[in-house]
């Protein structure tokens, strides 16, 4: 019995081994390790290889932080020729661990593509990742779910702390998101830390859930499961095109950046990745994004002339206010994604059960003041319930670059403060809630 | 009297010929496993427990001072009680129809009670918010007709519910495996003393078949405690599973808090692993002389279409999703609606005109993985029962690991061992090879192959092999004229689990795939889901796959009968 | 092929902390009929085993026809072995079950076809060929496990408790055709059992085992008639075990028994004044007439009586309080005893055993 079991052994590793022969990568391989979704990558795969005949696209598609942790980890050996997401964020801190190398895109160059939109540079100002595509952000909303429970969508980020809008909105948390990321850094650098983590809070509180993935925000509203949800243009414009029933708009304080495209250290087809690159931010490459299935902005101005009638032009809109710095953005990224995430992800039902509570109470309190009756005392109580909410618990100067690397590099000073903050969190929240019900007992 | 007193030599092996084969093959096992399985898990281990100063428990006690991590532990263990409790609700009753009775049809109620384990990542969890969530179907009636809505998928018991009615079926199986197994003399020895219908369960079949219920209560609990799809798509992250695989992709993999819970979920599974054999005891089930008589009660006309009824009613939630997942595949537009809007075939049109790979891929990963599976299960099962190697139940324990380890964690753990390190001969690391799936895969479903194996073996008694040897077969012919023939039914079933599993499998293709024309079914679905044009092929894609695994089982329903059920079972 | 003998020297096997077979010493003659009696427990099964191959002695030595088998696997041992479950294979039907062993063998299929009738055809099996097991009643399953061993022709048959999961009359009607085989194929014949009916009724000689070890062996009149300790006594029929005193004067030997009853016993070889167990036989004891010069004439109470069927069970009480059972042949012409009756019975010398206390 044991030689059959070593015979049958045997022969199933043989019949495995065809399964490790022919997956070779052959000369004109390019391997892309990318996070955008199957419409923009065929598309631009199949165009390339047209092109650039003799030439096979070779895709790996995962989230951005996933990307970036399998380049990491194959570091030693590198098998991916470009890395190609949204997020600038990912492309910064690739840089700053070395994965990243010059390639040669002479399409790149000014001024056919401006050196910014607005304030944000387009390409790596060291030339080590080229900004392809800009999007900005905003907000999605489904139209037969507004109308359903007749609500106006909203036009601001501000917007999003009313509360006729509890309940009814979605996002996802910025660390499973490079895009929701930026949108979050973008609401903390227009409105400053203190205050845009009050925002941040409010508008957490009125969220009905916050999504694992980027797209689980747009699929909820185009599913119509929330109606409206914090996303990248790109999500809104292609859902439109398809003809979900979903508008899209921007607010004005937004900020617009690109998405970019990188070669990877020691990439093993360098040739092959340069192409790439330039290919992409060529006049055919560009135009591929006017598609509606892709639905993105290019980088050379010119061409919003030829693009189709009622396209947003991102350098022509009037984005209000926000001189969005990148490097600011990168050097506390881990920092704002943790803070995000035991602050409002891990104990979202606290808080929105928090903010409830102080919505009801700030109608009853409203009911009570119109009705005459004397609402010091619960005001006091609802202003401290607010406040108590929207806390955050570190000091913007402590959230330095020093303490964003401890976090990666020493397990225990995260954890030191993870959980600090969610003790923070948890307490603060249920405290909110009480006194707010206590605030709403108080005014009848 | 006793002879001269001559000293009796402790052996390491039965001096039975084949000795030497023996220890052969418990090599070459502990070798693959060693190398498949107790390394990289070694390595993950090394993360949670190492410190910037060596080795130290230090990680694991912070992980109990953290609340999150402690409310995640509770959370986990409530969500996986709960599950167990609700999906026996289900599974029960389902099991005394399925055992018990004897109507028209019964097949397909069994195989239809299987579906469920086949829910594709992704995909299906949409569906099931198309229908049971706050916009889905179900809720937009209650609104218009009642005015309320009931929040099914809402935080934690949105993950016990659809956890429950995916997993159920592991309860259903072994439980219906225990009521066929238990003796009818049992029950008509019951009958004479004046007990019978409802007294009679209560009393006497239920309590006989109490250890199969727990074996697949346990093996229900551990699937839901390690379940990562389900909380993810319901956004419900206060959970082990979850938690793990938000540090370890997020921070990166030197967070050894992702390691730690890694190793509390292992902890968990092992305990829920042992007390389940506990529970089921060594029992013999040797088929010596006629097996039991199966009792069955014949139901005709009014009566099988009541017990149909009663199995609709308990199978209607489960396939909610699978319903979802069909209408979804076929629409354009469904949103905050009853039904889609628009309805289109191009998403068939897409999936098999444009990427017919995804089923192939599925396919030959699938298949070449349960074969794999089959024969390692097989010879584990063999040598735990019938050879004499010391420390082969090792084996055992080793091969029923990686029912603990979370994929994700697989995934990234022979990303770190295997890229680095080129395979002989071909110049690449497995990790660039469609090898490298095949490989996750069998790993991850050995544990049902072993335990097919392993019950299927117990039930050919050794003396079965005894006669044909003592008529002068070698151990070789022995195991080739009665063992194998007499295992092939077990064996099967249990290569059919391992299939089944293998084919929507995603937490670790997601990162092991080389390239998207690698990828298999579940992969193409996840590429799919990605945008709002993506929807519905994603679905078609669904489609395909519950299609691929329903037409399996069957099949091997029909071909196996009575062996489908040792593959769930432990 | 012809029959083997079987021999065993000082065999014994360690279970753990635990001699399950000590120290047993047999020899099988060829052709013999042999059985291993014994309550379960007794290591009869293990024995068996040793003897298949598929359990090592840690002590002593096995030959088969003279040559040792140790490191012989069960496979070339050419042994017929048939199992209490009979441990036939579900997926085949009765023709390859038979047809097992000759395939094994490479015998050509024309043969093959022949042999397998015959032995069906030795058994009573005729026209079952396509059968499964499934499909067969426990007697036609015990017959298709006995016809594949004997269709093979092996140099010795090993049964262990083949009997014991048929039905008394299935069982009576196996026994006979056991003898018959065994007659008529003279293939030595190692047969164990718990059943001492079977025993006495196949065996050319009985081997009686007791907690590993063998107590007595000899043919089954003799170790019948005499049993060499309390254990065989007792477990061979059904004896009245009597305790008493040796009493050796000139000429004589006598039993003294509690209360003053004395035995005349004879052809012992204890001394004066031993301790001893008077072994009676129920057979043994017959009526006789009040008054008759026989010795061990005594006078009982009949306390209990029940007709078996062509005898009398009965309990007689003597004076002095021992109890005896006894049984009384049931004739047409004599009496039935009845309870409170009294009767007079005697119980010849030559057929008490007395056994050292």
């Amino acid at each position: 019995m044991a030689h059959a079991m070593l015979t049958a052994l045997s022969a199933l590793a043989l019949l495995l081994t065809a399964g490790v022969a022919p997956a070779l990568a052959q000369g004109g391989e390019l391997v892309v390790v990318t996070s955008f979704p199957k419409e923009l990558f065929e598309a631009y795969k199949k165009a390339f290889e047209a092109a650039t005949p003799g030439v096979r696209v070779v895709i790996k598609q995962q989230q951005t932080n996933q990307g970036v942790t399998y380049l990491r980890e194959t570091r030693a050996r590198p098998d991916a020729d470009i890395f190609w997401v949204s997020s600038v964020d990912a492309f910064i801190t690739l840089k700053s661990e070395g994965l990243l190398e010059k390639a040669k895109a002479p399409n790149a160059a000014a001024p056919r593509v401006p050196a910014r939109i607005g304030d944000f540079p387009i390409h790596d100002p060291d030339g080590l990742f080229y900004g392809f595509a800009v999007s900005g952000y905003g907000l999605m909303w489904n139209t037969r779910y507004l109308q359903a429970h007749r609500l106006a969508p909203p036009k601001e980020w501000i917007d999003l702390v009313e509360p006729r809008y509890h309940n009814h909105l979605v996002m996802s948390a910025p660390s499973r998101s490079g895009t929701t990321h930026l949108t979050v850094e973008v609401i903390l650098q227009a409105y400053g830390w203190q205050k845009g983590w009050e925002i941040l809070l409010a508008a957490g509180g009125n969220m009905g859930t916050i999504t694992e993935r980027s797209f689980g925000t747009p699929e909820a509203v185009i599913s119509g499961q929330y109606g409206v949800g914090v996303v990248i243009d790109f999500f809104g414009l292609s859902a439109i095109a398809s003809g979900q029933p979903v508008d899209f708009g921007y607010p004005t304080l937004t900020a617009v950046v690109p998405a970019s495209v990188g070669r990877v250290k020691g990439a093993p087809n360098p040739a092959g990745a340069d192409r790439f690159i330039d290919y992409l931010l060529s006049d055919e490459g560009q135009r591929l994004l006017f598609s509606p299935a892709i639905g993105r902005l290019p980088v050379v101005p010119a061409l919003y002339a030829r693009g189709p009638k009622g396209y947003p032009n991102p350098f022509q809109l009037k984005l209000g206010g926000v001189r969005f710095d990148a490097k600011l953005s990168s050097s506390r990224v881990n920092l704002v994604n943790s803070l995000f995430d035991h602050l409002v992800t891990f104990r979202h039902a606290e808080l929105r059960a928090a903010w409830k509570a102080i919505h009801d109470a700030t109608a009853a309190v409203a009911r009570a003041r119109s009705g005459g009756r004397d609402v010091g005392r619960a005001e006091g109580l609802l202003a401290e319930a607010r406040q108590l909410a929207s806390a955050v618990p570190l000091d913007e100067k402590k959230a330095d670059r020093a303490l964003n690397d401890a976090f990666k590099a020493k397990a225990d000073v995260k954890a030191a403060h993870e959980t600090q903050w969610d003790a923070f969190a948890k307490a603060n929240y249920a405290k909110a809630r009480a006194l707010a019900e206590q605030a709403a007992t108080a005014a009848r | 009297m006793a002879g001269p007193a001559a000293r009796v030599v402790p052996r390491l092996l039965a001096t039975r010929a084949g000795a030497g084969g023996q220890v052969a093959l418990f090599a070459a096992l502990l070798a693959l496993l060693g190398a498949f399985i107790v390394y990289p898990l070694a390595r993950v281990l090394a993360v949670a427990l190492h410190g910037p100063d060596g080795p130290t428990l230090a990680h694991l006690v912070a992980f109990f001072a953290r609340p999150l991590f402690v409310e995640a532990l509770g959370n986990t263990l409530l969500a996986g009680a709960a599950a167990v409790a609700l999906g026996s609700v289900v599974a029960l009753p389902l099991a005394l129809l399925v055992a018990r009775l004897d109507f028209p049809g019964r097949g397909i109620v069994h195989t239809l009670a299987v579906l469920p384990l086949v829910i594709p990542p992704f995909v299906g969890a949409v569906a099931f918010q198309q229908i049971l969530g706050r916009s889905g179907l179900v809720n937009l009636l209650l609104l218009d007709t009642l005015g309320v809505a009931v929040p099914f998928l809402e935080g934690l018991r949105g993950v016990v519910l659809v956890q429950a009615l995916h997993y159920f079926p592991f309860i259903l199986v072994n439980t219906v495996a225990a009521l066929q197994g238990v003796d009818p003399a049992a029950d008509e020895a019951a009958q004479v003393l004046g007990c019978r219908g409802w007294r009679l369960l209560r009393r006497v079949t239920l309590p006989l078949a109490f250890p199969g219920f727990v074996a697949g209560a346990l093996l229900t609990f551990i699937r839901v405690v390690d379940d990562l799809g389900t909380p993810l798509m319901l956004n419900y992250t206060k959970l082990l599973a979850p938690q793990a695989y938000l540090r370890v992709t997020t921070v990166g993999m030197n967070d050894a808090d992702g390691y730690v819970i890694c190793v509390i979920l292992v902890v968990l599974s092992l305990g829920a692993l042992w007390a389940a054999r506990r529970a089921l005891g060594r029992a013999e089930w040797a088929t010596i002389g006629r097996g039991p008589e199966r009792v069955t009660t014949r139901l005709r006309g009014g009566r099988a279409v009541a017990a149909w009824a009663v199995a609709a009613v308990l199978l209607a939630p489960a396939l909610l999703p699978h319903a979802g997942i069909v209408i979804l595949s076929f629409s354009k537009v469904w949103s905050f609606s009853y039904l889609p809007t628009r309805l289109t075939l191009d998403n068939y049109a897409e999936i098999l005109v444009r990427t017919p790979h995804f089923v192939w891929n599925t396919l030959r990963y699938a298949v070449l993985a349960a074969a794999v599976d089959v024969v390692l299960g097989a010879a584990i099962a063999w040598l735990l029962l019938r050879g004499a190697v010391r420390g082969r139940a090792a084996l055992d324990a080793i091969a029923t690991v990686p029912l603990a380890i979370p994929g994700v964690v697989l995934a990234i753990a022979y990303l770190r061992v295997f890229h680095g390190w080129d395979v002989p001969g071909i110049g690449e690391p497995l990790t660039a090879t469609w090898g490298v799936l095949v490989i996750a895969y069998a790993v991850r479903r050995l544990p049902y192959t072993v335990r097919a194996a392993y019950a299927t073996l117990q039930q050919v008694h050794v003396s079965m092999e005894e006669s044909a040897q003592s008529l002068g077969a070698t151990p070789s012919r022995t195991a080739r004229r009665i063992t194998l023939p007499l295992m092939t039914r077990g064996l099967v079933a249990g290569g059919l689990v391992a299939f089944v599993t293998s084919a929507v499998e995603l937490s670790s293709t997601i990162l092991l795939v080389p390239r998207i024309e690698l990828g298999p079914l579940s992969y193409g679905i996840y590429v799919y889901m990605q945008s709002a044009m993506g929807r519905g092929a994603g679905a078609a894609l669904g489609v395909v796959a519950i299609l691929l695994v329903a037409v399996g089982t069957w099949v091997v329903n029909r071909l196996a009968a009575r062996g489908v059920g040792t593959a769930f079972r432990l | 092929m012809a029959s083997a003998s079987i021999e065993l020297q000082g065999v014994g096997k360690l279970y753990g902390a635990h001699w399950a077979v000590r120290g047993v010493s047999l020899r099988v003659a060829p052709g013999e009929f042999f059985t291993l009696l014994g309550p379960s427990g007794c290591g009869k099964t293990t024995v068996l085993r040793m003897i298949a191959g598929f359990a090592d002695p840690d002590l002593g030595e096995i030959r088969l026809d003279g040559e040792p088998v140790a490191g012989v696997p069960p496979w070339r041992r050419d042994l017929g072995l048939v199992f209490q479950s009979y441990a036939l294979w579900p997926h085949l039907d009765v023709f390859e079950h038979v047809a097992f062993g000759l395939r094994e063998r490479r015998v050509p299929a024309a043969e093959i076809r022949r042999r397998v009738e015959e032995a069906l055809a030795l058994v009573g099996l005729e026209g079952l060929e396509g059968r499964r097991p499934s499909q067969l009643s426990g007697g036609q399953q015990q017959r298709v496990a006995l016809a594949r061993t004997l269709v093979v022709r092996p140099r010795a048959l090993l049964l262990d408790e083949p009997l014991s999961n048929l039905d008394a009359r299935l069982r009576a009607q196996m026994r006979l055709e056991l003898r018959r085989l065994h007659q008529d194929l003279g293939i030595t014949t190692l047969y164990v059992t718990h059943d001492q009916e079977e025993a006495m009724a196949l065996s050319t000689r009985v081997a009686l085992l007791d907690r590993g070890e063998v107590i007595q062996v000899g043919p089954p009149a003799d170790v019948y008639r005499r049993p060499r300790t309390r254990f065989v006594a007792e477990f061979l029929g059904a004896a009245n075990l009597v305790p008493g005193r040796l009493a050796i004067g000139p000429g004589v030997q006598m039993v003294q028994l509690r209360d003053g009853l004395t035995l005349t016993v004879s052809g012992v070889e204890l001394g004066d004044g031993t301790p001893v167990l008077c072994v009676v036989r129920p057979e043994a004891i017959q009526r006789a007439a009040p008054d008759a010069r026989v010795p061990n004439r005594l006078f009982a109470t009949v306390e209990s009586a029940v007709y078996l069927g062509g005898r009398w069970d009965c309990e007689l009480s003597l004076a002095g309080g021992l109890t005896l059972r006894a049984q009384l042949p049931a004739s047409a012409a004599g009496t039935p005893p009845k309870p409170g009756e009294l009767l007079t019975v005697a119980i010849p010398p030559e057929d008490l055993v007395v056994l050292p206390e």
